[in-house]
């Protein structure tokens, strides 16, 4: 089952009061990526990082309709979710492999301005993700941890000054498997995006907003819930070196404090990891019990 | 009004309206409507209680937005640094986001596969953590791997077809009966493709 979570992001130059095109975030597309049809893709949430109010517009034949489709009002310097809130219950818009997304801004006249969408693949031909679901998390979470990494943010409207989650302070347990609950920022951007191995290769990631702590701490925790599945993205800090967290934002650029909220898991309870045959097999003396208050 | 005699009981007290010698340009008078006339309505805390907001050196009436110290609002909103020290670190900030580097674009993986593949690497180097050189080495043969191709997406029922051709019809103005009679007649698939919407 080849299940992943990517954040794809883009921006328009100058948008002004004309929907214009989103340019995707280098490597990246708003073309859906080849499924399995039988196993759904949702469009989870849509947000944008507008200096100046604007409208954020996705649209395809395949969805409802491709005059108007899902048109949302962006209020400025506010990247919350226009579409999917993934607060408490919600409702995810399936879309359909190789259908390219029309995604469009209108804005600034003078300014970049920049959005994300998040996509969820149960079922991605070739490549797969390490995730688990909420029952999963309590069953096998021992320890809560965080990590903190300072991010120097492109200003070109792409992802970029991608670094380490160790870079900044190195704690991770060795061969432990973590779960990414989600993560906080100090500084307004578009996205927060982290990728690694254990992704896929693709770069999950929450909206980069500062004053809505309580949603993004826990992003990934209430996209598993909202959407009732296995979203919660595990990595393995084995591969902590390689695994990274970068950010998209505006042309401003800016720097970046990024908190992400990490769960230590129990040795080998979520399939696909590193096994950590090498050295310290079994996550450092981690103990074997798990569980929540009840 | 005339000054209370030591001893006396008075009827109201001074600067009460129902007093006989009442003038209500009297400072007993003006202390008294002060304290006990609400022009506005009925009030939460009587006048120079501590909670009430019109108390000298209450600060309930301040208005506290989020993350901005209402005693220096000039200072940055969340931070508290000064005008000064904002301008610093932009300027600092943007030269650091001028030397930069975009992320780089890896190729996606399956992360079982490739963690497996770590995996034997780390038995062969015995370490747990590899070099940037070592991850690339690794990847680099799922790299040159030729990719197992997506499966073929499957062809939209027809029903699909007729639903998506009656509202691409009907959007553009058409009654429904008509529409379905067109569709009934052309074939919703020959009207989808005509339409560009589907290839």
């Amino acid at each position: 089952m080849g299940r992943a979570i990517e954040v794809v992001g883009g921006f328009a130059t100058n948008p002004g009061a004309t929907f214009t095109a989103l340019t995707a975030s280098t490597g990246q597309s708003f073309t859906v990526r080849g499924t399995d049809q039988n196993a759904p893709t949702w469009l989870m949430a849509a947000w944008a990082f507008n200096a100046t109010v604007g409208e954020l517009r996705i649209r395809s034949p395949r969805l409802h309709d491709f005059f108007s489709g899902i048109r949302n009002r962006v209020t400025a310097n506010f990247a919350m979710p226009v579409l999917g809130n993934p607060e408490g219950d919600s409702y995810a818009q399936r879309i359909y492999a190789q259908d390219n997304l029309t995604v469009e801004l209108t804005g600034g006249a003078a300014e970049l301005d920049v959005a994300g969408l998040l996509i969820g693949y149960e079922n991605l031909g070739g490549i797969a993700g390490r995730f688990i679901d909420i029952p999963t998390l309590l069953k096998v979470g021992l320890n809560i941890v965080t990590v903190e990494v300072t991010v120097t943010a492109v200003a070109t409207g792409n992802f970029g000054g991608a670094v380490a989650v160790n870079s900044s302070i190195d704690n991770l347990i060795a061969n432990t498997d973590y779960a990414i609950l989600g993560g906080m920022t100090d500084t307004r951007g578009a996205s927060v995006g982290v990728t690694g191995v254990d992704f896929g290769n693709l770069r999950v990631g929450f909206p980069c907003e500062p004053s809505a702590r309580n949603l993004t701490q826990n992003w990934f925790v209430k996209l598993a819930d909202a959407f009732t599945g296995a979203w919660i993205p595990v990595f393995n800090s084995a591969n902590k070196t390689q695994t990274t967290v970068d950010v998209e934002t505006n042309g401003a650029g800016g720097t970046y404090i990024v908190n992400l909220t990490l769960v230590q898991l129990m040795p080998n309870a979520v399939p696909g990891g590193a096994t950590g045959a090498a050295v310290q097999a079994g996550g450092g003396g981690a103990p074997t019990s798990a569980g929540q208050p009840h | 009004m005339s000054p209370s005699a030591p001893g006396i009981e008075e009827d109201f007290p001074r600067g009460h309206p129902a007093r006989g010698d009442y003038d209500p340009t009297a400072p007993e008078a003006i202390e008294w409507a002060r304290r006990n006339i609400a022009p506005l309505g009925e009030r939460d805390f009587p006048v120079d209680h501590p909670g009430a907001v019109d108390t000298a050196g209450n600060v309930n009436r301040i208005t506290y937005q989020p993350g901005v110290d209402p005693f220096n609002p000039h200072r940055e909103a969340h931070t508290g640094r000064t005008p000064a020290q904002v301008e610093g670190i932009r300027r600092l900030s943007e030269t650091a986001s001028r030397a930069a580097v975009e992320s780089p674009v890896l190729q996606p993986v399956d992360a079982a596969a490739v963690n497996a593949a770590l995996d034997q690497k780390r038995i062969e180097v015995r370490r747990d953590v590899l070099t940037a050189d070592e991850y690339r080495e690794v990847l680099a043969g799922f790299q040159e791997a030729p990719r197992e191709p997506a499966p073929a997406p499957a062809p939209p029922p027809e029903a699909d077809y007729d639903t998506r051709a009656l509202a691409m019809l009907t959007q553009k103005g058409w009654r429904e009966d008509t529409a379905r009679a067109y569709i009934a007649r052309e074939g919703a698939e020959k009207l989808l493709r005509l339409a560009g919407v589907i290839r």
